[in-house]
């Protein structure tokens, strides 16, 4: 176990990640051990955020440094390989290209070992079907910042249906404007507040 | 009565809020509202830039419709011409309806992000106009190149504006200051910037010094210029939730302190609009002049700690959820604020919407608001 670099993660100390990711990688440790050293870390991190030591501005910076670190392993991929659970796919909702938000789920997701496919911003429907149809997630999350774009969630929802695609993922909402009401108008599954509770859901959901 | 003298009860309606006595009744200022939709339901947002002066007509017509009648603001016209340069405001390019997003999508911007670690340097030694001109250089803003405002057009439109009877209070046309924070964190891009505050902050504080003195200064000039009633500060990347208390001491409140302290000094109240939530920050707020402030939330902070903590030191505005004026039903609507009048007012209190009224909101929701309000 690399304890330097577990806490350089939980301490955001990006230098020191990003020398002691290039160091084990330079004596053949295994990328999904490195990533696993890194997630503990990011677990870690999410300890803080809970323990109102962190806030979000280090989410989104733990975010950048794990994606940072990933990279340098070859990508986002390799951290989904080292994921305990299943699959999550996450995208905001087409028309709308917030990302912060999206973002620091999607991190928090991948750092407490769910193996995140992230569609992006400004996602087209057809893009949640395929997502689906390829990685069979239980869990899907939508991000929306503008209420313009509440119409565009409610009919991916309702094609999600109509492929035959609803009843077997739940379908998580989120961000700034979206509360119950939106969720009852577009027939989600649930609104997360922030990226815990996404985490949380997910995993009961799952039953880990 | 003339419009003139509708003008007059409704600018005594608002300053007694402001200087929170009792009104005659709960004044109605929505932030914002784009509800030209009201009058003809085929438009859509991307009309803003393709035929503004349609838009500006419209949204004429929307503030006599009956019952929106009753909403003290004026309907914010002349926006058209505006929105291409607003993303410059943080560094960003623009999106807009009917270009590069479908023709009813609200504009959005996209950040770029064009400042640099060295350029923190060039604030601290040659000022921070000098490199914000580099910035829009970089990214390839010219504020020359946009078209000068019609007067003439502008003259026409505020005339039948008057002639609504609205409230003429409204905030400084001249100057909306931005925290530095803000402009810093748009600037360099919210992940890089919020680095920086770890990695360097005596650097960033350096600069975050400059930038705030020469707001203060440009803040003072604006209203010696032209003096408003109160002065429009936006926020929204520095609640509770974002960053810790400790950081928004050391590199965020201070801005608030001293453009507090001109606004007032100069006669003006400082209008802030703080999206997100500030209920862990409220605290910081009570070090402010009695009536000298006015504090906009969205529906992100709630509403009544912010009775609770501030109610005797500033109006307070808001925050009817732009999720509840779009999906929500007339009788939600009316409930939620009856419960603010009731909860917040009647001294002090000025029914508006949790940042904006979104142009997707339903119109018998603005009325169910309104009827509330009016407590009819």
């Amino acid at each position: 176990m690399s304890k330097k670099l577990t806490d350089a993660m939980a301490d955001l100390n990006e230098d020191a990640v990003l020398e002691e990711v290039k160091a084990l990688k330079a004596k053949d440790v295994p990328a999904l051990d490195i990533i696993a050293y890194l997630q503990e870390g990011m677990s870690i991190v999410g300890k803080r955020f809970e323990e109102k030591e962190y806030f979000l501005s280090e989410l989104i910076m733990s975010a950048e440094i794990f994606k940072e670190a990933s990279d340098i392993l070859g990508g986002t991929g390799e951290a989904s390989a080292a994921s305990k659970y299943g699959v999550f796919v996450m995208g905001t909702i087409y028309d709308d290209i917030h990302d912060i938000g999206k973002n620091i789920v999607t991190t928090v997701m991948a750092s407490n070992g769910f193996n995140v496919v992230d569609l992006g911003v400004d996602v087209p429907t057809a893009k949640y079907v395929e997502a689906i149809r390829q990685y069979k997630p239980k869990v899907i999350g939508i991000s929306c910042l503008l209420t313009t774009a509440f119409d565009n969630i409610k009919e991916c929802i309702q094609t999600l249906e109509k492929e035959g695609l609803r009843k077997d993922v739940k379908i998580l909402i989120g961000g700034g404007p979206v509360d119950e009401a939106t969720c009852k108008y577009v027939r989600a599954d649930h609104v997360c507040k922030n990226a815990q509770e996404t985490v949380e859901y997910s995993k009961k959901y799952m039953g880990v | 009565m003339t419009p003139q003298e509708m003008t007059e009860i409704r600018n005594r309606r608002i300053m007694a809020a402001l200087n929170l006595e009792k009104p005659d009744r709960i004044p109605i200022m929505f932030s914002g509202q784009m509800d030209f939709k009201f009058v003809d339901p085929t438009m859509v947002v991307a009309d803003y830039i393709r035929r503004p002066k349609l838009v500006d007509e419209m949204l004429i017509q929307a503030a006599k419709l009956p019952i929106l009648e009753e909403i003290d603001s004026a309907p914010t016209v002349g926006m058209g011409g505006m929105i291409e340069s607003m993303g410059s405001i943080w560094f960003a390019k623009m999106k807009l309806p009917g270009r590069e997003l479908p023709e009813d999508a609200l504009w959005q911007i996209d950040e770029q992000g064009p400042m640099t670690e060295e350029d923190y340097d060039t604030i601290i030694d040659k000022g921070w106009s000098v490199l914000k001109q580099e910035l829009f250089d970089r990214i390839g803003f010219n504020p020359a190149s946009m078209p000068p405002p019609d007067a003439d057009y502008m003259a026409e439109i505020q005339k039948k504006v008057a002639e609504l009877g609205k409230t003429s209070i409204s905030s400084s046309a001249k100057v909306i200051p931005i925290p530095s924070f803000e402009v810093l964190s748009a600037a360099r891009k919210l992940p890089q910037f919020f680095k920086d505050l770890r990695r360097m902050p005596d650097k960033v504080r350096a600069a975050l010094d400059i930038m705030e003195s020469e707001d203060e200064n440009m803040v003072e000039q604006a209203i010696k210029d032209d003096p408003p009633v109160y002065v429009f500060i936006g926020g929204t990347r520095a609640g509770c939730d974002f960053i810790s208390p400790k950081v928004y001491e050391k590199f965020y409140h201070t801005y608030f302190r001293k453009i507090v302290k001109v606004m007032n000094d100069n006669g003006s109240k400082a209008w802030f609009h703080n999206d997100s939530n500030w209920e862990g920050f409220l605290k910081y707020f009570k070090e402010f002049p009695k009536a000298g402030c006015i504090f906009d939330p969205d529906h992100l902070t709630d509403i009544f700690k912010i009775k609770e903590i501030l109610g005797d030191i500033m109006c307070i505005t808001g925050n009817v959820p732009p999720a509840l004026t779009s999906v929500g039903t007339p009788d939600e609507c009316y409930k939620y604020a009856k419960k603010l009048c009731e909860g917040i007012g009647p001294s002090g209190f000025i029914m508006n919407s949790g940042c904006s009224v979104p142009p997707n909101a339903k119109r018998e929701n603005v009325e169910a608001v309104v009827l509330a309000t009016i407590g009819k």
